[in-house]
């Protein structure tokens, strides 16, 4: 089966900085993954580059089997790759509806959104009572809430989180990851990049660590959790 | 008493020319950070298109549209020639960019028109209406119709519709905006064919007012900026607010002085300004305020 989304030897990074050094990455439909990494890692990085923020060096992303490389952010937003960006990164001045309507805007019929506010709001029932609100003066759990819903908007095929409890208290780590572990059982393709390993493992089933720009380990939640790298480095710290 | 009255009129009318090219500046420069100092010659293509056709006998409405239309292809030439080839340059490569749009425009029209003014009549023909000794042209009347309308349009585009929203929300986080499918691009695109709107509605309202020709552009272009300077360009809101005050000041201190120093006024203010609050003038904008 052609998976939805596939990274092949990667390259990226920033003028002169190679921040990717050949990145290999396969995500099937309805699959919760997660990369996890260090700071510096690579990781906010690799998904940039996957929804085209940043231009790769070399290697190839395909969606659904076909080749997205070259195209803009835009267009990879259209055909249903979307980004919660590191920093959530809501329209500050936008009310929280126009932020979930705007999720929308590459739709190309615009029917049913409101079907899909209601089922964002069904999720994050805050996003409700808040709608009328700007966006900016939301507490940063709520904005983060925002984000996810804005990116569900979209429809998309799959969904790439970049680290979504960075920042957060940790109720409110708590009640976001809920939600992604609700998403994923509803059979949404997750991409969930992440420090906090322990959270990542509750929403993944699979997974690759990052590090330095290369993947040094891959597999199942079972298989990183036994590794010892991931255990000194992630696990272990948290005790 | 009611001399400064017929002053403070006649500056309003003239300052709601300022107002929408303050307008248009403001908004180019909330989606872009450009500061566009070519706003001025869209009003000069307007006024002058609009006169030109309508010496020829065009009708009103015919002509206006003509000018509008021609006003935004310039818009979109300054926007995809100057600017988008551009657009990884620095802001102030972007500026001088627009400085030397400018310069070509008022040259492409002198080599095409020449210099001499073009004359339309006023909307509406008949006497003037007299007001406790205050002559209110009819051709006021229809700059403050049209200069309200055009402003609460825009407000209407920016705060209540998808694309305006969208516009928006590509001028406070490009990124973000991208990852929603919005273009900044294309946002650019309409930023300046709106800028190129506003201007040649200025344009078309003041022909009848003050004859138009090749060289008009520049004193307007920069009494717009002064206009979206005082509101702090970065409000809409503002900008109107400040092409008014530009207006009256200019009309009632021209009452007291030598016809001379017209603009001087406007461009005192402008170094006044600049002085006292010159931060933020190339910082790029967060967003529109409406
Ligand atoms: N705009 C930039 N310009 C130059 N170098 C950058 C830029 N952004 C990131 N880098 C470098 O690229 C490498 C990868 O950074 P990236 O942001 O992808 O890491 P990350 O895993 O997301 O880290 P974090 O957990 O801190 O978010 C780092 O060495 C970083 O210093
Ligand atoms: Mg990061």
């Amino acid at each position: 089966m052609t998976p939805i989304l596939e990274v092949v030897d990667l390259i990226a990074g920033y003028g002169r900085i190679e921040a990717l050094h050949g990145i290999d990455m396969r995500v099937e439909q309805g699959e919760a993954v997660t990369t996890i990494g260090a700071n510096g890692a690579g990781k906010t990085t690799l998904l940039k580059t996957i929804a085209g923020l940043i231009r790769p060096r070399r290697g190839r992303i395909s969606l659904e089997g076909e080749n997205v490389t070259s195209w803009s952010a835009e267009r990879r937003a259209r055909a249903g790759i979307a980004l919660v960006p590191e920093g959530r990164q809501v329209f500050p001045d936008l009310s929280v509806r126009d932020n979930l309507l705007l999720g929308a805007y590459g739709r190309r019929r615009q029917s049913g959104i409101t079907e899909d506010i209601d089922k964002v709001v069904a999720l994050f029932p805050i996003l409700g009572e808040r709608g009328q609100q700007l966006a900016g003066t939301l507490s940063g759990g709520q904005q983060q809430m925002l984000a996810i819903g804005r990116a569900l908007m979209s429809r998309p095929k799959v969904l790439l989180l970049d680290e979504p409890s960075l920042g957060l208290a940790p109720l409110a780590v708590r009640e976001v990851v809920d939600k992604l572990v609700a998403l994923a059982e509803a059979g949404s393709t997750l991409v969930l990049v992440e420090q906090n390993a322990a959270a990542a493992f509750r929403v993944a089933a699979r997974g690759y660590v990052l590090d330095r720009g290369e993947v040094v380990v891959e597999g199942s939640i079972e298989t990183l959790r036994e590794d010892p790298r991931v255990h000194s480095a992630y696990l272990g710290k948290l005790g | 008493m009611s001399d400064n009255l017929q002053f403070i009129v006649t500056g309003l009318a003239t300052g709601s020319v300022y107002a929408l090219v303050g307008l248009g500046i403001v908004l180019v420069h909330q989606v872009t950070g450009i500061i566009n100092f070519a706003q001025g010659e869209f009003v000069m293509v307007g006024a002058l298109t609009f006169a030109l056709l309508n010496e020829k006998g065009l009708g009103l409405v015919p002509a206006a549209l003509s000018a509008l239309a021609i006003t935004v292809v310039v818009g979109v030439l300054v926007e995809r020639l100057a600017i988008a080839p551009a657009r990884k340059s620095t802001i102030e490569r972007l500026i001088i960019l627009t400085i030397g749009a400018s310069i070509a425009i008022q040259g492409i029209t002198l080599v095409v028109i020449g210099t001499s003014p073009h004359f339309a009549s006023a909307f509406t023909a008949g006497a003037p209406y007299r007001i406790g000794g205050v002559v209110i042209l009819r051709q006021y009347l229809w700059v403050f119709a049209v200069t309200a309308l055009a402003v609460v349009t825009l407000w209407y585009f920016l705060t209540r519709t998808l694309t305006g929203k969208a516009m928006r929300a590509a001028a406070m986080n490009r990124d973000a905006a991208r990852l929603v499918a919005v273009s900044p691009s294309r946002m650019s695109l309409l930023a300046f064919v709106l800028a190129a709107l506003l201007g040649a509605i200025g344009g078309i309202v003041l022909a009848p007012l003050q004859a138009p020709s090749a060289g008009i552009g520049i004193a307007l272009g920069l009494k717009g900026f002064t206009a979206a300077v005082l509101g702090g360009l970065n409000s809409p809101t503002g900008a109107v607010a400040g092409g008014l005050l530009i207006g009256v000041i200019e009309s009632v201190a021209a009452g007291y002085l030598p016809s001379g120093y017209k603009d001087a006024i406007a461009f005192g203010i402008l170094f006044l300004v600049l002085l006292i609050r010159p931060n933020g003038l190339l910082r790029r904008a967060s967003s529109v305020r409406v």
